[in-house]
């Protein structure tokens, strides 16, 4: 529903639609986003339009900064693997006769 | 990159199937081959997503060798399989191989290929991962890895099914 509403504002019917939601269900879903200020919603005549309301998930972080942290974590125990290799490798030449 | 200085992590998107991580490690090149394909050290640096933990990792990176990682979860042992067919390999240079991620039941929810290449210079060497899914859409998805965006998607579906 919300990857739909990043495409614009929609009409709850039209949003309905494609998830094989009855008109009640949707009007649920959209009642949840709305509690947690993802959507919001105003009614035209007997339209009911929803919008995205993007800022509370910007401030959770946007997906490629997630991605970047996810990717930088398992970096950084190579890095720390990669110093424990380097002197394990130093010690074993030292040791050589 | 030691601890202290900066990592110099890249993330772009060459092509709308693409994904390009470079990064440079403060070591040189065959150290940080092993690093990456031997199971005892993959066991280390492969954090799992949140939530599960990895059970099997096996990883043979010869021309034709096959790499598998599993994980369980609170729910499922195994909860998610990684199989995969290194398809191209020049030790120390360079290594393609095939990534399929199935769930309990098979059935398979992702396929990308993963190519890493290396390059040395002076005791340093940058890594480049390009991962290549079957459609933006995937990609864009493989970009939700780890807790992002999709994960959040999942989180939601959860709260609106209950």
């Amino acid at each position: 529903m919300l990857r739909r509403l990043s495409g614009g504002e929609c009409n709850l019917s039209a949003l309905a639609a494609p998830l094989k939601m009855t008109f009640p269900a949707a009007t649920k879903h959209v009642r949840v986003l709305e509690g947690a200020k993802l959507v919001r919603r105003r009614v035209v005549g007997r339209e009911h339009l929803c919008r995205l309301d993007a800022a509370p998930l910007k401030e959770a972080g946007t997906w490629t900064e997630q991605f970047r942290r996810f990717w930088e974590a398992r970096f950084e125990v190579v890095d720390s693997i990669l110093e424990e290799m380097k002197s394990d490798e130093s010690t074993h030449r030292r040791s050589r006769p | 990159m030691n601890p202290t200085s900066k990592s110099d992590l890249q993330i772009s998107t060459p092509t709308d199937l693409t994904l390009l991580l470079t990064r440079t490690f403060n070591a040189p090149r065959h150290l940080v081959w092993e690093a990456m394909f031997t199971p005892e050290k993959m066991r280390r640096w492969m954090l799992p997503p949140p939530g599960f933990t990895m059970t099997t990792c096996e990883c043979d990176a010869r021309q034709g060798g096959l790499l598998k990682i599993q994980w369980k979860s609170a729910e499922a042992d195994p909860a998610m399989t990684l199989n995969g067919v290194f398809t191209e390999v020049v030790p120390l240079e360079r290594a393609v191989h095939t990534e399929e991620f199935a769930l309990p039941s098979g059935q398979v929810v992702s396929t990308q290929v993963e190519a890493h290449e290396f390059f040395e210079k002076n005791g340093v060497t940058q890594m480049r991962i390009t991962q290549t899914f079957e459609t933006k859409a995937a990609r864009d998805e493989g970009l939700g890895a780890g807790e992002g965006m999709e994960a959040g998607y999942r989180k939601l579906d959860e709260l609106l099914a209950s």
